[in-house]
């Protein structure tokens, strides 16, 4: 993809918690910043461009980058702020590994952060709503996650013990992550099955927490990269879909997972994917919600329709399984929104290094796969490899 | 309190922001509140290309990339009549687009309405009731709008989906 092609060659991240009351958001975005640095072996005045992510209001603020742009190596470099939903953090990796592809800049730093302890990130995402047609009825991102719920359930016939199992192994995951946020200690599904309700079908072990932290990567074109690292993660390829921005127009189911749908298919077929439980080793899924992931596994065509549930059964997505699905924990242990979409792209590029520890994978890794999804409905979908084949 | 060393004081900076906002519904919008609230009717307009219903209206099919046309051209009343497609109890309050936590007296429902659309409205079941308890994929809904006195022109002049136990349920 583009013209030079391009590797992750540093990343770093804050611990994720519920509250970081000890750091302001510039403090907590420089945490991130010089992790990424030392894990590069480079300073902040090696940056020559910085894409930050973070969702604008949902610390109430408005033009996000404004307040910590001088403190993560930004002051008189290149940049742009990107705000796309859910799907930021996945923004940022893209729109940093293009400006490394454009042939304009050596060191480009792409990280994200929330702090959303710092104001309501509920209400904000009322404020994506179209602002003329129901507002009152919308419920945001439980509600789509319920609508999902029910049609997987209803037409893949899971049952609520298949959504818990998702639960179980992102728990048993990231109690293996020391980055990750929320480590339950979960034993069985029947603790998952007891926590109550938000809308039915999805209970509230079936939703991801929010998180405050930050991710980074540093991101470099490859002869730059070469030089940095001896494990440079390469950027193999990478598409954006986006379909309808409105909860109901054209006929159409509402949220539908089209995009999801259309961007894994073109960049399969462009990458020679033909049988991609096989040919990818891990997936870093954004999957906000349990029912979520196990349809959206179907929509990547990581599976057939209806299988998802049964290959969760069967222990497939295990970390020690074929194909391990969210080995960090993914977004359901862990979900500061800017944050969120950059640490898949990252954690894929860890378990490449295989550099993981603990929640290291066990099939040897050669190609990942990584996405972002947000908003009605933007996908970002990346491919990472260890190679250059 | 015990005797121990000082701790830091860490300074968290608090506001409240209240703003004001005021949405231009546009031509489209505009009639389609205009005939909910004066007239009880329920429209949509027909990309001529595809064929898709757009409710409500719209100015262009994004598919398609027409401009739909202003009333009255290609614009089709609705029945207001459908099926059940999916419902929803919100057992734990959730704040709504107003901001207010509260919990809900009614379901929640995707109604596919005849016309082909899909609709996210109220369903006029209570949480807990017998009549959840029957629901299922496939009743037959009708729409129920508020007293024309209560209408103000917003997506709220329908109350919400009257379920029709008499009827067949929709096969497929």
């Amino acid at each position: 993809m583009g013209k030079r092609r391009v590797a992750i060659v540093g990343l770093g991240r804050t611990y994720h918690r519920t509250r970081r009351p000890d750091v302001n958001i510039p403090e907590l975005c420089y945490e991130a910043a010089k992790a990424a640095l030392e894990d590069a072996n480079l300073e902040f005045k090696d940056i020559d461009a910085v894409v930050v992510g973070n969702m604008e209001f949902f610390e109430n603020r408005s033009m996000t980058e404004m307040w910590q742009m001088d403190h993560i190596g930004g002051y008189l470099r290149s940049g742009v702020h990107v705000a796309t939903g859910g799907t930021v953090g996945a923004t940022v990796a893209s729109t940093g590994f293009e400006y490394a592809a454009s042939g304009l800049f050596n060191h480009v730093l792409a990280l994200g952060f929330e702090k959303q302890s710092e104001a309501d990130s509920r209400a904000a995402i009322r404020l994506t709503g179209d602002p003329i047609i129901g507002r009152s009825l919308m419920r945001a991102a439980v509600g789509v996650f319920a609508q999902f719920a029910f049609n997987y359930m209803l037409q893949s016939g899971c049952r609520e013990e298949h959504a818990a199992m998702v639960r179980l192994r992102a728990d048993k995951n990231a109690c293996r992550n020391p980055w990750a946020h929320l480590k339950i200690g979960l034993q069985s599904i029947d603790q998952i099955l007891e926590s109550p309700y938000l809308l039915t079908p999805l209970r509230y072990l079936d939703m991801c927490p929010t998180s405050e932290g930050a991710a980074a990567m540093i991101i470099a074109p490859e002869e730059r990269a070469r030089k940095i690292t001896n494990k440079p993660v390469w950027v193999k390829d990478w598409e954006v879909a986006h379909n309808s921005g409105s909860q109901e127009t054209y006929g159409a189911p509402l949220v539908p997972t089209t995009s999801l749908t259309e961007a894994a298919t073109i960049l399969f077929k462009r990458n020679g994917i033909t049988n991609p439980r096989r040919d990818i080793s891990v997936a870093e899924l954004y999957t906000p919600s349990t029912y979520g992931e196990l349809l959206w596994i179907e929509s990547y065509r990581l599976c057939e329709d209806g299988e998802a549930w049964k290959l969760e059964e069967k222990g497939v997505f295990d970390m020690e399984g074929e194909f391990p699905v969210n080995p960090s924990g993914g977004v359901l242990a862990t979900n500061a929104i800017a944050s969120t979409g950059v640490l898949r792209p990252l954690e894929c590029a860890l378990q490449l290094r295989e550099d993981a520890g603990e929640h290291q994978i066990t099939r040897k890794p050669h190609l990942a796969f990584s996405t972002g999804w947000g908003g009605f409905s933007w996908t970002v979908a990346h491919l990472l490899s260890n190679t250059l084949d | 309190m015990t005797q121990e060393k000082k701790k830091e004081e860490l300074i968290r900076v608090e506001n409240r922001l209240t703003i004001d906002y005021r949405f231009a519904a546009g031509p489209y919008l505009a009639k389609f509140y205009t005939e909910l609230r004066d007239k009880g009717k329920l429209w949509g307009v027909r990309c001529p290309k595809c064929q898709s219903l757009h409710v409500p209206p719209t100015i262009m099919c994004a598919p398609c990339h027409v401009k739909l046309s202003e009333f009255p051209q290609d614009w089709e009343e609705l029945s207001g009549k459908g099926y059940l497609d999916s419902w929803y109890k919100i057992v734990t309050p959730q704040m709504d687009l107003l901001g207010r936590t509260e919990p809900d007296e009614y379901l929640h429902c995707v109604a596919w309405l005849d016309e082909g659309v899909a609709m996210y409205h109220y369903l006029n079941v209570r949480p807990e009731s017998e009549e959840e308890r029957k629901l299922q994929r496939g009743l037959r809904l009708e729409m129920e709008l508020k007293p024309i006195k209560e209408r103000v022109g917003e997506k709220e002049d329908i109350k919400y989906f009257n379920i029709l136990w008499d009827e067949p349920l929709k096969k497929g």
